[in-house]
């Protein structure tokens, strides 16, 4: 890492959120939805207010994830 | 103009954090960074996970229609697991975009998209194909971090963002 390289690590995702699809606001610091499916969490980012969001899997909480899906 | 970098690297890094039950510290961390993906219709962003054993960038069947990229669906192929578990994907040519440190790193590629729900444990793959070819990924588990620093055949150019 370069010296003048700063970034903020993210929060952790909490377990409830295991195995769903996720929206992070635009800096990334507050999850502002999720759901089963893209669509869903991408219309419930919307009702949210969030304009720009970013999309995430979080993982299984109980499958550990090795070389493909 | 890249040689510079070698002097002045500038890293992409973002180390997500997940709970979960099966790590001592009930944490999960995973090297994924935030994405841009464009097309002719418009952009979402991805938290996807970088992976040097990927052999192929692939995403989300629903970004490829919420962005309005082209598609060659008569070219489908099929990308496999550890375990051999397969699914089927298409080629699309997208733009990609990664920023960090003030520096964007935008380039038009061919990547796989599959259906949403073939991707289960990430939002999407970071592979050699369409990615990682270009960048020089490095891992670094003591300090938690990754970067992924351009290499000379990165096939665009580095703009500063705003």
């Amino acid at each position: 890492m370069t010296d003048n390289q700063t970034f903020e690590r993210p929060p952790a995702v909490p377990i409830e959120y295991a195995g769903r699809w996720i929206a992070w606001n635009e800096s990334q610091t507050k999850i502002v939805a999720a759901g089963e499916t893209l669509p869903q969490v991408r219309e419930a980012a919307r009702q949210a207010g969030e304009s720009e969001p970013v999309f995430a899997k979080a993982p299984r909480a109980n499958v550990r994830f090795v070389g493909g899906r | 103009m890249f040689a510079l970098w070698a002097d002045d690297e500038v890293p992409v890094s973002r180390i997500s954090r997940h709970a979960v039950g099966r790590f001592p510290d009930g944490v999960l961390l995973r090297p994924e960074v935030p994405l841009r993906i464009i097309g002719p219709d418009g952009a979402e962003t991805l938290l996807a996970l970088v992976d040097t054993g990927a052999d192929a960038t692939v995403l989300p069947k629903w970004t490829q229609e919420a962005i309005g990229a082209a598609i060659d669906e008569t070219q489908p192929s099929i990308i496999s697991g550890i375990a051999g578990q397969e699914l089927e994907v298409v080629p699309g040519n997208v733009e990609l975009m990664l920023e960090q440190a003030g520096q964007v790193f935008r380039w038009t590629t061919r990547v796989d998209f599959a259906a949403d729900e073939g991707l289960v444990d990430a939002a999407a793959i970071l592979g050699h194909a369409g990615c990682l070819r270009y960048f020089r990924p490095s891992f670094d588990g003591y300090d938690r971090e990754l970067e992924l620093v351009p290499t000379p055949d990165f096939p665009a150019t580095v703009t500063t963002s705003k």
